[in-house]
């Protein structure tokens, strides 16, 4: 029990009417990569979004249910809160124009007032770029703003914005399909090298992806949980027809 | 240095304690609400309390201002700077004391306040002008519209000092002027909007652009001089020379609405056309322009509803006449002249067909606005 | 094939009919303020007399009256579109309520500037003429605080619509991003939103300075038209002033020698000047703004 680190039990959501997630539970062990796949539509983004409160940010979005980090249910912590733990990256990377690189990985901090002796900063950004493996690449340009930085650069980015808040769980939206395949797979490499000090939960599209990188996947369909199982277990025989139909292409 | 460690907030929950600790310098705790005080009260100093360098840097800059206000003769910009400067230090002193806060709970919470506090003071702001505005409408109402009746549309002004009269004679004008504006400033405008439109990237497409740019911003009183100095100094005061001012500051709106309606289109439209063998002129008068029909029409209403307004062009080009005349060759009288020239005269009575005039001035105006929000809505177009 | 060319050429034409009016424009307000010019030079423009019955004319009155009410309008109106173009923009941008809003603020630009004019005299006058009494200057009421409160007004629209369109724009992702770091709606605002519209809402405000420099009809009701500069900044703020534009309107009329007029004109020229280079300005912001 220790271990899980979110754990759902019959968690919904709906936009406005329009019910998206139904009953969800799952847990989800600590220092893990957990894929989240189904087709478009299935609930699998928004089921992501709700474990750090983004989901509510969306006019006339409602959830229910129960939706723990550790033993605290989310939605009674303050989401401000919830969000310094459970970090995301999103699919098309966003670092802040107006930033450099140096201020986008403390974003985090300096968007929440958080005032630090300048070291301490410094050693922030440097541990975070590098756990992003990013440090090299920019460590000469650190005050120069990021758009001369490629796609997975930029992504990656992102991802030390997340890890600099020192977050228990990081959350991926579909990461990397917004990247060439180059990109890709540097990021795809961190998932390995995160995995030891995070939980990665990632939404993704890409089924090979989900192969390489995850130790379970989760499978969603029309809003529910079909099944969650060790990754290799669920490409190579999976329980419900639904998943088998999904992973041998009979819809995407 | 106290330090505030986050991973505090991590025992009161259940979560694990982890082995990062994020350690944030937070400093001694001021009180926000002692700091904003402090400074509101006693400027720069008061900044102290918050943070020692903001208050040594400010103090310095507005001893520098103090010295310049001393020295100097007109002083008033540097007034206007210690406001300024003041203002600063109250701001700075409330994000120092708000960093100083160390428990983090107590700190999202203030956060959260401090949000719903900026939403309130928005929504404030943003309604209270409307204020304003309602206050002049009614009053016109109020005001003029005990001063329309059949009497009041179909009668001359009377002489100074009489009572009775009415507007006809500028309400007349208006119409007549604002027509002959139209009949010259839609056909020049809608053509060189097509121009536009239709040759975006040439030279002449980007200085006549900037050119109606300009003549958007030129103050409506520098075109009644220059019609002054081109129609009146040679043929006298007259309605046609105030229809030529208003008619200038027609054109760049209903060029601006002409073009942006026509790039609108979908350029398959004048590519189905062309191919069907019709000749250009005929594939945009006979399919653009009518396809872009409401767009154009609500370029045309809105700057009719600006024109029929304006007062300034006419001052020195269709001036005035007590007289109710048909004669374009002759000044002739308009609502906003005549509301301008009672407005600021001594008589009562002439006070009084100023409010009448303002009244159905208005009443004009708002009519134009909500034809044209009827177009757009019923049609769809962005304007 | 004839009546195409005779097209393509009129349209072209009506084109080049924009250039001739702009030049006309230049070249009429030069020539005719050229015996200014010639006599009285650069000096004009900081002359302080302004004496037409012994021919000084100094353009200083003019201008301080003038960046006065303009100034003060701007930074009284500029909270006021901020905070409109942020309902507007980012809390509420559709709904019944949000739709109000805006039909409100473009109803307030639609208003012709004379009305403003006439109403403030009658019931705004008298209520500044009060507020004077009681801070001890003469009660004008009349004065550069009347017209600037009028023009503040006036110019909100502008500088809110283009606000309005800025914020809407800001793309979501980069909302979001700040979001998930645990920023408050405030916070996002203020270090997400606000610098990504910088420069636009920057323009914003000079397309409504523009606006106040060139407005006429409500100033000149409003301003007291005194050409004489008072001495403290009480005085000048509560007292009557002149602006540029307000001035022409008042005295145009009356000149009657050439010197006289064309010291007028050449103040029409400065203004035609100012507003032109303000407005291309920010024009030219917005659509290298759009354009990113």
């Amino acid at each position: 029990m220790e271990h899980t680190v979110v754990s759902a039990s019959k968690f919904n959501a709906w936009f406005g009417d329009n019910h998206v997630v139904k009953d969800v539970s799952i847990k989800i062990e600590k220092n893990q990569v957990i894929a989240v796949m189904g087709p478009s539509g299935c609930g699998k983004t928004t089921f992501l979004r709700c474990i750090n409160r983004m989901h509510e940010l969306i006019p006339g979005a409602t959830a229910k249910g129960s939706l723990k980090l550790y033993d605290d249910d989310v939605y009674t912590m303050n989401p401000i809160y919830v969000r310094y733990k459970i970090g995301m990256v999103f699919q098309r990377p966003n670092p802040f124009p107006n930033l450099s690189i140096y201020d986008n990985v403390v974003a985090g901090y300096k968007l929440n007032g958080i005032k630090m002796d300048k070291a301490d900063m410094d050693n922030i950004v440097q541990k975070s770029l590098t756990s992003a493996a990013l440090w090299n690449e920019v460590k000469d340009s650190l005050h120069k703003k990021g758009t001369f930085l490629s796609g997975g650069q930029q992504q990656r980015l992102c991802i030390a914005r997340a890890i600099a808040m020192e977050p228990e769980v990081i959350l991926f939206d579909e990461p990397t399909s917004a990247l060439d395949p180059i990109s890709t797979s540097s990021v795809e490499q961190l998932f390995h090298e995160l995995k030891a000090n995070y939980t990665l939960i990632i939404v993704t599209h890409n089924m090979q992806q989900a192969a390489r990188v995850s130790d379970k996947t989760a499978f969603f369909y029309v809003g529910e949980l079909v099944e969650f199982d060790e990754t290799k277990q669920m490409f190579t025989a999976p329980r419900d027809v639904r998943t088998q139909n999904y992973i041998t292409g009979r819809f995407s | 240095m106290i330090i505030m460690d986050l991973a505090n907030q991590q025992k009161k929950l259940s979560l694990q304690p982890s082995n990062r600790q994020t350690v944030v310098y937070a400093g001694k705790e001021k009180s926000v609400l002692a700091a904003f005080l402090l400074a509101f009260i006693f400027g720069p100093i008061g900044l102290f309390y918050a943070s020692i360098r903001s208050g040594i840097i400010m103090t310095l800059i507005s001893l520098a201002n103090v010295v310049l206000i001393v020295l100097s003769g007109f002083n008033l910009f540097l007034e206007i700077l210690a406001v300024i400067i003041w203002i600063i230090c109250i701001v700075k002193a409330y994000n120092a004391a708000k960093a100083t806060i160390k428990d983090m709970d107590r700190r999202i919470k203030f956060r959260n306040n401090e949000s719903v506090l900026y939403k309130s003071f928005i929504i404030f702001l943003a309604f209270v002008i409307t204020l304003p505005l309602i206050i002049v409408l009614l009053y016109i109402i109020k005001q003029g519209v005990l001063q329309v009746n059949w009497h009041f549309l179909t009668h001359v002004p009377a002489p100074e000092g009489e009572t009775g009269g009415g507007i006809a004679n500028a309400l007349v004008g208006s119409l007549i002027i604002v027509a002959m504006s139209s009949v010259v400033a839609i056909p020049i405008g809608i053509l060189a909007g097509i121009y536009l439109s239709e040759n975006p990237g040439t030279k002449l497409a980007y200085y006549s652009g900037l050119c109606v740019d300009i003549l958007q911003g030129v103050p409506s009183i520098v075109v009644g001089i220059i019609i002054y100095f081109w129609i009146v100094k040679p043929f006298g005061f007259s309605a046609v020379s105030g229809s030529i001012a208003l008619a200038i500051m027609m054109m760049p709106i209903v060029i601006r609405s002409t073009e942006q309606t026509l790039l609108l289109l979908p350029p398959s439209l004048k590519e189905a056309a062309l191919s069907l063998g019709v000749p250009y002129h005929r594939v945009i008068l006979k399919v653009i322009v009518p396809c872009g029909f409401a767009g154009i029409l609500s370029g045309i209403i809105l700057s009719i509803a600006r024109i029929i307004g304006e007062t300034a062009p006419l001052l020195f080009t269709a001036l005035g006449n007590n007289y109710l005349s048909a004669n374009i060759a002759k000044p002739m009288e308009s609502l906003p002249h005549m509301i301008y020239t009672y407005a600021t005269s001594p008589y009562d009575d002439q006070h009084d067909l100023a409010w009448g005039a303002s009244f159905i001035l208005l009443m004009f105006v708002l009519l134009l606005n909500i034809f044209t929000k009827l177009i757009t809505r019923k049609w769809n177009i962005q304007l | 094939m004839k009546w195409e060319t005779i097209f393509r050429r009129i349209l072209v034409i009506m084109s080049v009919i924009m250039l001739i009016l702009v030049a006309g424009i230049f070249i009429t307000l030069i020539v005719q303020s050229m015996p200014s010019i010639k006599s009285l030079g650069i000096g004009y423009l900081w002359g302080k007399v302004w004496d037409p019955v012994n021919n000084v004319y100094g353009a200083y009155p003019f201008l301080i009256g003038t960046l006065l009410t303009s100034f003060t309008a701007l930074i009284i109106s500029v909270p006021f579109s901020y905070a409109i173009s942020i309902y507007l923009g980012e809390y509420n941008p559709k709904g019944w309520l949000s739709n109000l809003l805006k039909n409100t603020i473009e109803l307030i630009a639609a208003v012709p500037s004379i009305i403003y004019g006439f109403w403030a005299l009658f019931i705004l006058v008298p209520v500044v003429r009060i507020f004077e009494i009681k801070i001890g200057v003469a009660p004008y009421g009349v004065g550069v605080c009347s017209a600037s409160l009028v023009l503040a007004v006036m110019i909100i629209p502008y500088a809110a619509s283009l606000g309005t369109s800025l914020i809407r724009m800001v793309p979501s992702p980069l909302k979001e991003g700040a979001y998930a770091l645990g920023a408050t709606r405030f916070e996002v605002i203020r270090r997400v939103v606000l610098p990504y519209t910088r420069s636009g809402l920057f323009a914003g405000i000079l397309l409504s300075l523009g606006r106040a420099l060139g407005e006429t009809m409500a100033v000149t009701v409003l301003i007291g038209n005194t050409s004489a500069i008072a001495h403290t900044f009480k005085e000048v703020f509560f007292g009557p002033g002149n602006t540029m534009a307000s001035v022409i309107a008042n005295e145009f009329q009356e000149a009657d020698h050439t010197m006289y007029f064309s010291a007028l004109i050449e103040l029409g020229l400065v203004l035609f000047f100012v507003t032109v280079i303000i407005n291309l300005i920010g024009k030219r912001i917005i659509t290298k703004y759009t354009n990113n």
